[in-house]
């Protein structure tokens, strides 16, 4: 066997065994065992959780900090001679949006300097007698829907902008997405809690969590130094307020969003 | 310090076994649970602030009030020391970990363009405006720090010091290339006091023009960055952790890794049973195969540990009510579960957060905003009927069929001077004179107050390390973590604050997820009363309410070496 990795002096049978190699060798080893290398650690990462989300306005009044995925229609004053980015988030759009509805879009945005990992996204849309969302399509459904299926035109998004043209959204780099899914594999639970007791405070409404849990989990996706990220929540808005989103999609539930990261140890 | 120190060989001196093997068998030793954050190339584990509200409205920069300043939106936060850090009289010693920040980051919603938002409430909400955007995003950022009031009865509340402070110009948001939202500002190296409150003020009065328009920041990010040295990890013997796995406890097996050293007076060898290459190649081969501690997802740790510190600092920012506008008795109604006027109903927000890896968690703090559109009426709540509360639980029961809840911090006051004193920490005042909120109402001018939750603990049980208030103490560390069945028995955990004895955990060690609850109402006369609520009266300030969880957090990995 040879020493790889704490010195290059080789000390095996068939070398010299002197002062000067071994002086030579054991420097290099107390230099490596007083600042151990990070890549020596099995576990080198630690958490970070980025909690997000809001209650709204239960009374259908208001979007923001929702709004349209579409720029173009939707502006005051002197409109520029194009604009930037007319659809502003990638891999959100989703059949026959542009004739029934436009996208209702949450987004979240950081920037980090080091390099990190992403592995899990979390976006609730929690749901009571207050804030009542069935989450089915009802007698008026949009095209290729049937009345009781299963919503299926929302989800979220992870985007990372484009490091040479980052104001352009079409260059941006889609890191992950769920879309196009029922809703009801994302229910909290399929069960209905009997027994438990509410922690404190009580909730006034409703003690257990209902609604939807939209995940992306048992994910280890590497996101390069210096990038800029994008958590996006899209929501349908039809025309003519088909249910169950009706003409106030965001106010039909309240949120909790959080997105998990490694990021390594760092030098003191 | 190095942690292995050897003699050196100099040319002429003796070869002697002790010079070689004495500083090889030292780093074997090392092995036993003994590795710490001196001894490691990159010893500081990051930690981030993250403080999500979902806008900020323009209303709140009205030019208005008795000397017709506009008002700052303001974040206090203070990043305390672990339990087994911290000193109840903000000593600071020299085992209390550095808080080093780093990076200040602000984002929001521009909807990718150069272009300003309309705020919520007006007829063209939502809508995106390119002539206003160069008046409204100049924007000035400011970290202010101040002595706190549970260790200086005399301290101001008003902050004292500016720590680092940011013009934000508006081409910086509104240039057609490379604009810097989200804009980050890095390599700051400023340290932290564990023991004061620092607050973010952040002045865009841009977002309320003179022609009347109001503007939002939509989503708005501010995020803090920094690192602290990591540490030991809590355990049973010594922090009565509640919660832990009884699987391990929390304690550490160390690794033995024996050297064989030459008999005395004997050759010095290399491939021999007691040659030196084999004695290196025994320490090399521990370091090929990856130096264990930490935790895994599951809450479990390695059979045998060679860490001895493997524990890092984070801190959770929940925001809670964070409606953008503030909500006084004009607008109630914004309000869930109030019911209708007089809004006599309890109303309610909650977070969830799932839990990815274990995290211990030490303390609760929670930031109740008072901060109003400047005007000579603002003023807190002052009625004994007026019932808050902050609770934190874990939960159980999401895609299963256990659905419970176990209490992990919990505490309630009314809306009186004497009762907020009972868990009060801090007071924050905008400026002297400031008109976001008066004394009107309350003894005591501030416009925020920030509070210990404390953790829950037996009445006659053993108390944790925290802020000293009148109110009950907190309780030890609270271990938070997923299990398998080999950890899903658990430490006893007390069922309350200031409560019965320890006992099973409620939810059995599935431990899913962190709910952090904040309740508010007025069940007598209701939040419509106007000679409780006299106009003016703010129960929730802009951008909401604020509460941190204040934890350890071990190392991890991702993929098959961080699951068990």
């Amino acid at each position: 066997m040879s020493l790889r990795r704490m010195t290059d002096e080789q000390v095996a049978a068939g070398t010299t065994v002197d002062g000067l190699r071994l002086e030579k060798a054991l420097g290099d080893f107390e230099e490596y065992f007083n600042a151990v290398p990070v890549r020596d650690l099995e576990r080198r990462f630690v958490q970070t959780q980025f909690v997000a989300g809001y209650l709204p306005d239960p009374t259908p009044s208001e979007f923001l900090p929702f709004s349209q995925s579409v720029n173009t229609l939707f502006h005051t004053g002197t409109p520029p001679e194009a604009y930037e980015n007319a659809r502003r988030s990638k891999g959100t759009a989703y059949t026959s949006e542009t004739t029934l509805g436009t996208q209702q879009l949450l987004e979240v945005a950081h920037k980090i300097v080091k390099p990190v990992l992403l592995v899990q996204v979390d976006w609730f849309l929690v749901t009571d007698t207050v804030y009542t969302n069935t989450f089915l399509y009802d007698a008026s459904p949009p095209a290729g829907k049937t009345n009781g299926d299963h919503v299926s035109d929302f989800g979220c998004t992870v985007t990372v902008d484009n490091r040479w043209n980052p104001e352009d959204r079409s260059q941006n780099t889609l890191l992950r997405k769920r879309m196009g899914f029922d809703g009801v594999q994302a229910r909290f639970s399929r069960i209905a809690p009997t027994g438990h007791t509410d922690m404190l405070p009580n909730h006034p409404d409703t003690a257990q969590i209902e609604g939807l849990a939209v995940s992306l989990q048992d994910i280890v996706v590497p996101i390069p130094r210096d990038s800029r990220i994008r958590h996006t929540l899209a929501l349908p808005a039809w025309v003519g307020g088909l249910e169950p989103w009706g003409s106030f999609p965001t106010s039909l539930q309240y949120y909790s969003a959080v997105f998990t990261y490694l990021e390594m140890l760092e030098p003191a | 310090m190095p942690k292995i120190t050897r003699d050196r060989l100099a040319r002429g001196t003796r070869l002697t076994r002790e010079a070689v093997f004495t500083p090889i068998s030292d780093a074997a030793g090392e092995f036993n649970e003994d590795i710490t954050a001196e001894q490691m190339a990159k010893p500081e584990a990051p930690w981030r602030l993250n403080l999500w509200t979902a806008g900020l409205d323009g209303t709140l920069f009205l030019n208005t009030g008795t000397t017709g300043r506009r008002g700052h939106y303001m974040i206090p936060f203070t990043l305390p020391p672990l339990q087994q850090n911290f000193d109840t009289t903000a000593q600071v010693a020299a085992t209390t970990p550095v808080v080093t920040l780093d990076e200040v980051q602000l984002s929001f919603d521009q909807r990718g363009e150069p272009a300003a938002i309309h705020s919520l409430k007006t007829a063209n909400e939502r809508k995106i405006n390119f002539d206003d955007a160069g008046l409204v995003y100049d924007m000035q950022l400011r970290i202010m720090e101040k002595r706190m009031v549970i260790f200086d009865s005399a301290a101001p509340a008003v902050p004292e010091r500016e720590i680092a402070s940011w013009d934000i110009p508006a081409a910086l948001l509104t240039a057609p290339r490379n604009r810097q939202n989200p804009l980050l500002l890095k390599d700051l190296g400023l340290t932290l006091s564990p023991y004061r409150t620092y607050v973010i003020y952040l002045r865009a009065e841009g977002l309320h023009l003179a022609s009347g328009e109001v503007y939002m920041l939509p989503s708005l990010h501010i995020g803090l960055r920094g690192r602290t040295t990591i540490g030991l990890r809590e355990n049973v013997a010594t922090d009565a952790v509640q919660n832990i796995p009884t699987k391990h406890n929390g304690a550490r097996t160390g690794v033995t890794v024996s050297i064989t050293t030459p008999a005395s007076g004997t050759a010095i060898e290399a491939d021999t049973a007691d040659g030196v290459n084999t004695a290196l190649e025994l320490v090399e081969a521990e370091h090929m195969k990856r130096l264990r501690g930490g935790y895994g997802e599951y809450s479990d740790v390695p059979a045998t540990e060679h860490l001895e510190d493997d524990s890092a600092y984070e801190i959770i920012a929940v925001n809670l009510f964070g409606m953008s506008q503030q909500i006084d008795p004009s607008n109630p109604t914004r309000l869930p579960y109030v019911g209708a006027t007089p809004y006599k109903g309890i109303t309610c927000d909650r977070r969830i957060i799932p839990i990815k890896y274990p995290l211990t968690l030490h303390h609760v703090i929670a930031v109740q905003s008072y901060l109003g559109t400047p005007a000579t009426t603002t003023q807190k709540p002052n009625k004994a009927a007026f019932d808050s509360g902050v609770g934190v639980a874990i939960g159980s029961g999401w895609r299963a069929d256990k659905y419970d809840y176990q209490q992990v911090a919990y505490a309630t006051w009314d809306e009186t001077d004497a009762s907020r004193a009972l868990i009060l920490i801090d007071r924050i005042k905008e400026r002297t004179d400031g008109d976001m909120n008066h004394a009107t109402g309350s003894a005591v001018d501030y416009d925020m107050a920030m509070y210990n939750i404390p953790l829950v603990h037996e009445a006659a049980g053993a108390l944790g390390t925290s802020y000293t208030v009148p109110s009950a103490g907190t309780g030890p560390p609270i271990f938070m973590g997923k299990s398998t069945n080999d950890t899903s028995t658990r430490t006893n955990i007390a069922p309350s604050v200031n409560g019965a004895a320890p006992g099973a955990s409620a939810v059995a060690g599935q431990d899913q997820w962190i709910e952090v609850r904040w309740t508010f109402g007025e069940t007598t006369n209701g939040l419509a009363h106007a000679a409780s609520y006299p106009t003016g009266t703010i129960f929730v300030g802009h951008g909401g309410h604020w509460v941190y969880l204040v934890c350890s957090k071990p190392l991890v990995a991702p993929g098959r070496l961080g699951v068990i």
